[in-house]
C-alpha cells in the first residue's frame, strides 16, 4: 500500500496551468520534499492533496482511498491529512491547549480526555507550561510547534507541511526541521514537505521531487539529486555550482581546453566519450599555487564563511566558485592553479555546447 | 563665498544664512510647534468649550434628569429610539454582515456591483432615503399607481426601523469585511477542516468566534448611528406621532416654549450613551486590527447555488435602493402631484423650481458652508494628523472624534449653548457646528495616511539637505494627497446633505438645503420635496464619481475592504 499516489494530476485556474500531468508516489513512513521556486506549483500540489483546491484532471489516492479526481473531491475532514501551514494557521481566539484539543474533540474524545491528550502532545513538542497562551503571546517558533502538535493530534495518514519554517529565523529553522522529522518518524505516517530551500529538503527528506513551471522534473534521494541533477536548472536549484564544457576521455579523465585532468570521479558517465557539459560543485574543486595544477585562474574575490572560505575564480571557461576548508591565504588578483576532483555529467548535454557560466 | 561643486564648476554659493535672531519661542512656534497651538486651540473652541458647556448646563439646572423620568412623552421617545435602533442594527448585521461573509466564502457573481450597491446609502442622505421609500411604497406612490400596492404601515416604527437598517448596512459590511481581511485567514478554516471539522462545525467553532469582536463592534456602531439619526424618523416617525429622542429634541427646540431643559437633558443622555458604547467598540476594534497581517484569500470553488446569493442581494438592492429612487424620480417628474406617473404627465417644472427660488438659494448656502468646512477641515486634519503622531498625540484624535461619535442633535445643542449668544441667526453658527462635528471625518483618512508613511521619508529628505517645509512638500505631501482629497470630498458631501445639525440651528430665510426639504415635506408639498431631494441626490452622486473611479481614493477611505473593489 502506498501512503499517497498522485496520478497524472493537472490543476488549471481558468487558462493558468498550475500543475501539469504530475505523477508520484509516497511510501509509508517516507518524507517526500517538494522543491521548487515560488510559483512553480508546489503549494498547489499540496493544496490538491489536502483538498483545498479542486483538481482538473488526474487522480489522488491517500492510503488507497480515492480522494480527488476530476469532478470528485472528498471533503477535507475525511481525507486523514495533518497540515502544517507556512503562516501557522492558528486560531487567534483559542489558546495552545484548545488548539491541539480541537482535532481530538472532532475525533469524539470528551473535553477532559481531549485536553489531557493535548497537554501530552504539547509537552512532546517542548511547549509544556505554555498551554494557556493564545497565538498572539507565542513566538513564531512556538506558534509553529503548536501547529505541529495540532497536526500530530489529527493522527493523519499523511502529513502535509507547507514551508513550515519559511517565516522563522535561521537559528530556529534547523531545530524545527529536526523536530518535525523526529515526530514524523515516531508516528510512522508519510509526509509531503513543500519547501524552496534545498538545504531544508536535504535535511528532512527521504526523497526530493523537483518541480518547475507546473511540471515534475526529477524525483530522487537528496544525495542523488545533488550529485546527479538531471539538468542544469535542477543543478542550480539544489546548490551552487559551475557548469563547464569538457571532453570526456574515459570514466576518470576529462579534458578542459588544452589541459587533461585525471583522477576525476565522474557521476553519470554512462556513454561514449565526447563533448559534454559538467556540473561542478564548489567543494569538488582544488586550488594550489600557480603552476602546480593543470588549470590556471585568477582570484576574483575571497569570502570568509566560518568553517570554510568561498573563493570566486575567473577562469578561461568562465567564473568558478570553490569552497575551501578553513582559512586560506588568498587575495583578489592572485594567480592560482586549479583542478576538478569530481563532476557530474549532465544527461542532456550531448549537443552543440556553448561555454556558459 | 566660492565653492567648487561636485561637477567641477565654480559657483557662487550664498554663505549659510543664519536666521534672523528671533526669540527662541517664536521660532519654535513658527516651526512645528505651531500645529500644536492651532490644534489645541481648535479642540478648545470646537470640542471642549461646547461639550463642557452642555454638561455644565445639565449639571447646573436642578431636576433636569428628574424631568426625563417624569415626562411620559420623553420616556416614549427613548423607548422608540431603542426599539428602532435595535431593529435596524439586527437588519444591518444580517444584510451587511451576511454579504461580507458570503463575498469572502463564496464565488458570488457580480460581487463588485453588489458591493457598490450595498455601500450606496453612504452617499444618500438618510432623509432622502426615507422620502424615496414613501414615494415608492405608500399611498399615491409609484407602486400604488402601477400595481395598486401600498404599504402605509411604513409610517411608524416598522418603516423607520427598515430604512434605518438600510442606512446602516454599509457600516456592518465595512467593519466585517475589514475584520475578515485581517483575521479571517483561509488557513484558519482549512486547518479546522483538516483537523476533522465539517463545514458547519467549522463555521460555529472557528469562523464566527473569530469574527465575534467584529460583530460586536459593528453592532455598537450601527446602533449608535441609527439612534443618532434624525432624517429617517423625521420623515417616517413624526407623521405617525411615534417619537424618538432626536425628533423629541427637534420638537422641543422648534415648537415648544419650555426652554432648553429637555434638549439639554436628552443631549447629555445621548452623549453619555454614545461615548460608553464607543469606548467598548473601540476596544473591540483594536482587537480586530491587532494582528496586522492580511490573510490570503480563501480559494473558493464555484458552485451553482452561489448564484442564489447574487439573486437575493440583487433583490434586496432592488427593493431598498432602486424602486425608492424610481419613486422619487416619478414624483419629481410628474407635473401634478397625485397623477399617475405616465410619460404624458411628465415635466421638468418641479426640477426648475428646485434649482431656482428659495431652494436654489438654500442649495447655494449649503454648497458655501460645505466648501468652507471641507477646506478648513482638510488643513485642520493635516495638522491634527501630524500632531496625533507625536508622543501623547493619541488624545488629540480621541478628542476630535467625540463630536463625530455623539449624535448630531447633541452637538447642535452644545454649539447653541456655547456660541448662540454671539452667532445665533446666521450661517456662522452652523459652520461652527460643521467644523466641530466633521473634523474627525477629515482627520481619519489623513491621519491614517500620515501614520502609514512614518517618519523615515521626512528624515531621509532632511538628511538629503531639504528644509523642513521642502521636505514635507516633497516627501510627505505627494503620499497623503489622495487621502487629503478623499477627506475633503467626504466632508463636502456630508455637509451638503446635512440635516440634523442645521435643522436645530437655522433661522427662517437662512435654511440649508436639507432643512428646505424637511420643511417642504412636513408641510406636505411632496412634489417640491421630491424634486429638491432628487437634485440634491444627483449633486452628491456626481461629486462622488471620483470615489467610484479612483482606486486610490477608495483605498484612502478604506472602502476597498476585503479587496472586493
Amino acid at each position: 500500500m502506498k501512503a499517497l499516489r498522485v496520478e497524472e494530476l493537472t490543476v488549471r485556474y481558468g487558462t493558468t496551468v498550475a500543475l501539469e500531468n504530475v505523477t508520484l508516489d509516497v511510501e509509508e513512513g517516507e518524507i517526500l520534499a517538494v522543491l521548487g521556486p515560488s510559483g512553480s506549483g508546489k503549494t498547489t500540489l499540496l493544496g490538491a492533496i489536502a483538498g483545498f483546491i479542486d483538481v482538473t484532471a488526474g487522480r489522488i489516492w491517500i492510503a488507497d482511498r480515492l480522494v480527488a479526481a476530476a469532478g470528485h473531491s472528498m471533503p477535507i475532514e475525511r481525507r486523514g491529512v495533518g497540515v502544517v501551514f507556512q503562516n501557522y494557521g492558528l486560531w487567534p481566539h483559542l489558546d495552545a491547549l484548545d488548539t491541539v484539543a480541537y482535532p481530538l474533540r472532532r475525533q469524539g474524545f470528551s473535553r477532559h480526555e481531549a485536553r489531557a491528550r493535548a497537554r501530552e502532545l504539547l509537552s512532546r513538542v517542548g511547549l509544556a507550561g505554555l498551554e494557556g497562551r493564545r497565538p498572539a503571546l507565542l513566538s513564531g517558533g512556538q506558534q509553529q510547534r503548536v501547529g505541529l502538535a495540532r497536526a500530530l493530534a489529527c493522527k493523519p495518514r499523511i502529513f502535509l507541511f507547507d514551508e513550515p519554517t519559511a517565516n522563522l529565523d535561521s537559528g530556529l529553522r534547523a531545530g524545527l526541521q529536526t523536530q518535525i522529522r523526529e515526530q514524523q518518524q515516531q508516528t510512522g505516517a508519510a509526509a509531503v514537505y513543500v519547501t524552496h530551500d534545498p538545504l531544508e529538503a536535504f535535511a528532512v527528506a527521504d526523497r526530493i521531487a523537483a518541480i518547475r513551471d507546473a511540471r515534475l522534473v526529477q524525483v530522487a534521494t537528496p544525495r542523488e539529486i545533488y550529485a546527479r541533477p538531471a539538468d542544469e536548472w535542477i543543478a542550480r536549484l539544489t546548490g551552487p555550482c559551475a557548469i563547464l564544457s569538457a571532453q570526456v576521455i574515459d570514466e576518470s579523465t576529462i579534458r578542459i581546453g588544452d589541459a587533461e585532468l585525471s583522477g576525476v570521479s565522474l557521476h553519470g558517465f554512462d556513454r561514449d566519450p565526447g563533448e559534454v557539459r559538467l556540473v561542478v560543485r564548489p567543494e569538488w574543486i582544488r586550488i594550489a599555487d600557480d603552476g602546480e595544477l593543470p588549470l590556471r585562474a585568477t582570484v576574483q574575490s575571497v569570502t570568509f564563511a566560518g568553517a570554510e572560505t568561498v573563493c570566486l575564480l575567473t577562469t578561461a571557461t568562465g567564473p568558478v566558485t570553490a569552497r575551501l576548508a578553513g582559512e586560506v591565504d588568498l587575495h583578489p588578483g592572485d594567480a592560482v592553479s586549479w583542478t576538478i576532483v569530481g563532476a557530474s555529467v549532465l544527461a542532456a548535454s550531448i549537443r552543440p555546447v556553448v561555454t556558459s557560466s | 563665498m566660492t565653492t567648487r561643486t561636485a561637477f567641477g564648476a565654480a559657483t557662487e554659493v550664498a554663505a549659510p544664512t543664519h536666521p534672523a535672531p528671533l526669540p527662541r519661542l517664536v521660532r519654535r512656534l513658527a516651526g512645528e510647534g505651531i500645529s500644536w497651538v492651532v490644534v489645541a486651540a481648535g479642540i478648545a473652541v470646537l470640542v471642549a468649550w461646547p461639550i463642557g458647556r452642555l454638561l455644565y448646563e445639565a449639571v447646573r439646572t436642578p431636576g433636569v434628569f428628574h424631568q426625563i423620568w417624569a415626562d411620559p412623552e420623553i420616556l416614549r421617545a427613548i423607548r422608540g429610539t431603542v426599539v428602532t435602533s435595535l431593529g435596524a442594527t439586527a437588519m444591518a448585521l444580517l444584510v451587511g454582515g451576511g454579504a461580507a461573509i458570503a463575498f469572502w466564502r463564496l464565488r458570488v457573481a457580480g460581487q463588485q456591483w453588489l458591493t457598490a450597491g450595498l455601500l450606496l446609502p453612504v452617499l444618500v442622505p438618510p432623509f432622502v432615503s426615507a422620502l424615496s421609500v414613501t414615494q415608492a411604497y405608500t399611498a399615491a406612490g409609484l407602486l400604488d399607481h402601477l400595481l395598486g400596492i401600498r404599504a402605509d404601515w411604513l409610517f411608524g416604527p416598522a418603516g423607520t426601523t427598515l430604512v434605518l437598517g438600510v442606512q446602516q448596512v454599509p457600516i456592518a459590511f465595512l467593519v466585517l469585511a475589514a475584520a475578515i481581511r485581517t483575521r479571517g485567514g483561509a488557513d484558519a478554516e482549512r486547518a479546522a477542516r483538516a483537523a476533522g471539522a465539517n463545514p458547519l462545525t467549522c463555521l460555529f467553532t472557528i469562523t464566527l468566534p473569530l469574527l465575534r469582536p467584529a460583530l460586536l463592534a459593528a453592532s455598537a456602531l450601527c446602533f449608535i448611528a441609527a439612534a443618532s439619526d434624525f432624517g429617517v424618523p423625521a420623515v417616517l416617525a413624526i407623521p405617525a406621532r411615534y417619537p424618538t429622542v432626536t425628533t423629541e429634541i427637534y420638537r422641543a427646540m422648534s415648537f415648544s416654549s419650555s426652554g432648553l431643559a429637555s434638549p439639554v437633558a436628552l443631549s447629555t443622555l445621548l452623549i453619555v450613551v454614545a461615548l460608553v458604547v464607543f469606548a467598548v467598540a473601540g476596544r473591540l476594534t483594536n482587537r480586530i486590527t491587532a494582528t496586522g497581517r492580511h490573510s490570503s484569500p480563501l480559494v473558493v470553488r464555484g458552485r451553482p447555488w452561489h448564484g442564489v446569493v447574487s439573486v437575493v442581494l440583487a433583490g434586496y438592492l432592488l427593493v431598498a435602493n432602486v424602486i425608492p429612487f424610481l419613486g422619487l424620480l416619478s414624483v419629481a417628474l410628474t407635473r401634478v402631484y397625485g397623477e399617475s406617473p405616465v410619460p404624458a404627465h411628465w415635466g421638468l417644472d418641479h426640477l426648475r423650481e428646485a434649482v431656482s427660488g428659495a431652494a436654489g438659494g438654500a442649495l447655494a448656502r449649503s454648497a458655501l458652508l460645505s466648501l468652507a468646512a471641507a477646506s478648513v477641515l482638510c488643513v485642520a486634519g493635516v495638522l491634527a494628523g501630524s500632531v496625533a503622531l507625536r508622543r501623547g498625540g493619541r488624545i488629540v484624535s480621541t478628542l476630535i472624534a467625540i463630536p463625530y461619535a455623539v449624535p448630531g442633535s447633541a452637538v447642535a445643542v452644545a454649539i447653541l449653548l456655547a456660541f448662540g449668544r454671539w452667532f445665533y441667526g446666521g450661517l456662522v453658527i452652523i459652520e461652527l457646528a460643521y467644523l466641530a462635528r466633521f473634523w474627525a471625518l477629515a482627520q481619519q483618512p489623513i491621519g491614517a495616511a500620515l501614520s502609514h508613511i512614518g517618519p523615515d521619508p521626512m528624515r531621509a529628505a532632511r538628511a538629503c539637505g531639504a528644509s523642513a517645509w521642502r521636505a514635507w512638500w516633497t516627501a510627505i505631501w505627494p503620499s497623503i494627497r489622495p487621502s487629503v482629497f478623499a477627506g475633503w470630498l467626504l466632508v463636502f458631501l456630508t455637509c451638503l446633505h446635512e440635516l440634523t445639525v442645521s435643522s436645530l440651528l437655522y433661522v427662517p430665510g437662512k435654511e440649508t438645503i436639507g432643512v428646505v426639504v424637511l420643511n417642504a415635506e412636513l408641510a406636505g408639498d411632496l412634489a417640491a420635496t421630491s424634486a429638491i431631494a432628487l437634485v440634491l441626490t444627483l449633486v452628491v452622486l456626481a461629486c462622488a464619481v471620483p470615489l467610484f473611479l479612483s482606486r486610490r481614493l477608495r483605498g484612502a477611505l478604506g472602502f476597498s475592504a476585503g479587496g472586493m473593489w
